[in-house]
């Protein structure tokens, strides 16, 4: 469940953390809002998802549009003479 | 210093003050550490002086591991040193590991002339790391001796004791990965 909105920065195992005590990254239950409260101070070893960012912040997922999605104009390459 | 100086009355949060540490100790090799918390740099209290910031975060595939001690036989001691405006601290981690399994033989063998980093928790939940990114954490002696001890009523095992030099003494509040870290874990 977690993993939807939180990519981890380590091998799956165990962190202590001061404020949460022993956690165990193995586990699928471990609380999301725990976690958003670690990614807000800061622990260095999780990120956002873009669900992740679209639930906590409400920021949008936005896909960057591709250069070669985009049609090229065309030009006259007429010769004359 | 522009430090606000404040009043430092008795403060024993739930009138708690445990003495001793937790019966683990975490530690690694310094080397192994990717980045290291930050020190104060202009504090304005007291409290910010003795603050670390941030997380120890170990490189690629590196962590942290645990050490088992006997309880009431570990000690983190806070040493005062130098001359006359030359002051600064020697912080001593001491503990006794029971046993001569090979895991503790071999690692005393490995680490007694190396750099270390390690975390003490005492029993206020406060926790000291020893190690900074110029001076590591070094064993130095087994003070309480290590061996099969003369009595059969004996206690068979190894003490330790490791050092750390410091400028100032500080509180770590980050985390302690006991797992490896992964690749971008910065």
């Amino acid at each position: 469940m977690w993993r939807k909105y939180f990519k981890l920065k380590l091998v799956p195992g165990v962190v202590i953390t001061q404020k949460f005590g022993k956690i165990d990254f193995r586990n699928d239950n471990i609380s999301v809002d725990m976690l958003k409260e670690l990614y807000e101070s800061d622990f260095p070893y999780l990120d956002l998802t873009d669900q992740g960012r679209a639930l906590f912040y409400g920021l949008g997922i936005v896909t960057p549009i591709q250069e070669e999605m985009i049609a090229p104009e065309k030009r006259s390459r007429t010769r004359r003479g | 210093m522009a430090i606000e100086f404040t009043d430092i009355n008795k403060n024993l949060t739930n009138g708690q003050n445990m003495g001793g540490i937790a019966q683990k100790v975490y530690y690694g090799w310094w080397d192994d550490v990717q980045t290291w918390p930050t020190k104060p740099a202009a504090p304005t209290t007291v409290e910010e002086n003795a603050t670390l910031t941030g997380d120890l975060v170990m490189k690629t595939g590196k962590r942290l591991f645990e050490l088992y001690l006997t309880d009431d036989t570990g000690e983190f001691e806070i040493e005062t040193v130098g001359e006359l405006d030359g002051k600064s601290f020697v912080t001593h981690l001491r503990l006794f590991h029971p046993g001569l399994k090979k895991k503790i033989l071999g690692f005393m063998s490995a680490i007694k002339n190396e750099n270390l980093v390690i975390i003490v928790q005492d029993n206020d939940d406060q926790y000291y790391l020893m190690g900074d990114a110029v001076r590591p954490a070094i064993f130095t002696s087994a003070p309480d001796s290590a061996g099969t001890s003369r009595e059969t009523a004996g206690r068979r095992g190894m003490s330790m004791e490791f050092v750390y030099k410091t400028a100032n003494i500080h509180v770590y509040s980050g985390s302690i990965p006991l797992t490896e870290a992964g690749s971008g874990s910065v």
